[in-house]
């Protein structure tokens, strides 16, 4: 007696019938459209990243350049910077004129 | 003699060599069948929507790996299944931590994800059979999936699951007996011993 090769001949033909009345499988309206979200987001994922990464990459060694290449500007002095900058040479001329005053007379005090 | 073209595995070798249409008209192909494979192994209906997106997501990103080893539809069905028994898994993993008490194994998904509109519309036979479905060990029921619904040869669901075809007859064997069991109401008394 030969062994059932194929899978009708293994499960039996009434078995094979009533599995036959399984629910028959329907796919939801919105599968096609949900799966297309899916499948654009991964084309510009494939597509889109390597080109945007390569722009990023060259701006950002441009920028590199840009900072190394040249000086940085001294900020603007304000108003506050002057009048601090002003008394300091008042003082050391008040300073430079006790020296010429005490080489006068000859001897520290 | 010449073997006959495969159109599907044509559509996917032109979609390797860039040809993104090729995977739109393959998409309207397949994805009736990546669906079926998934609500059969899964049950429930949104569930098995996500398990055949992702299927056909993993289609898409094949597009470097791909190699015409087998049949394309074979190669299909390896990749669903693979997928399906392992978002099984996930499924169990995540109903243990949500703190389900562990149902038995043959209660499987029927009790994580029952359609109850399906459920409703459907006759007590297909009902039964869905139950029957789903109560068997997920090998076990990627073999009738396969060999029932699919159209396959014991060779392709051989294939398909990567076990030999011995092993495949095995497990077919013992799904006919544990649906036999299931379906007794239905089946006339002849068709419930074992060949």
């Amino acid at each position: 007696m030969s062994t059932p090769e194929e899978p009708r001949e293994l499960l039996g033909d009434p078995l094979w019938d009533a599995l036959g009345h399984a629910e028959e499988p329907e796919l939801s309206d919105s599968f096609d459209a949900a799966f297309q979200g899916r499948l654009r987001a991964e084309r510009s994922r494939a597509w889109g990243l390597p080109a945007a990464s390569g722009v990023a990459v060259m701006a950002l060694a441009a920028g590199l350049l840009l900072t190394l290449g040249t000086p940085e500007p001294a900020p603007p002095s304000t108003d506050l910077d002057l009048v601090a900058d002003l008394e300091l040479v008042e003082n050391l001329a008040l300073l430079s004129d006790l020296d010429v005053l005490m080489a006068w007379d000859g001897a520290a005090p | 003699m010449t073997e006959a073209i495969d159109p599907e595995q044509e559509l996917m070798l032109r979609f390797q060599r860039g040809d993104e249409v090729a995977f739109d008209l393959l998409y309207r192909r397949i994805r009736g069948v990546v669906f079926r494979i998934a609500l059969r192994m899964l049950r429930e209906q949104q569930t098995s929507e996500e398990a055949a997106q992702d299927i056909l997501m993993r289609v898409y990103k094949a597009r470097r790996s791909y190699r015409p080893q087998v049949r394309f539809r074979t190669w299909l069905h390896r990749v669903a299944i693979n997928h399906c028994i392992n978002e099984r898994k996930r499924l169990w993993r995540r109903f243990e931590f949500l703190g389900g008490a562990t149902p038995p194994e043959d209660r499987a998904l029927a009790d994580i994800g029952y359609d109850p509109h399906a459920a409703a519309e459907g006759s007590e036979l297909s009902r039964a059979v869905g139950d029957a479905l789903a109560a068997l060990p997920p090998r076990q029921r990627a073999a009738v999936v396969l060999a029932r619904y699919e159209g396959c040869t014991m060779a392709e669901v051989a294939e398909a699951l990567d076990i030999s075809v011995g092993a495949a007859k095995v497990l077919l064997h013992r799904a006919r007996a544990q649906l036999a069991k299931h379906l007794s109401p239905f089946l006339l008394p002849a068709a419930q011993e074992a060949p």
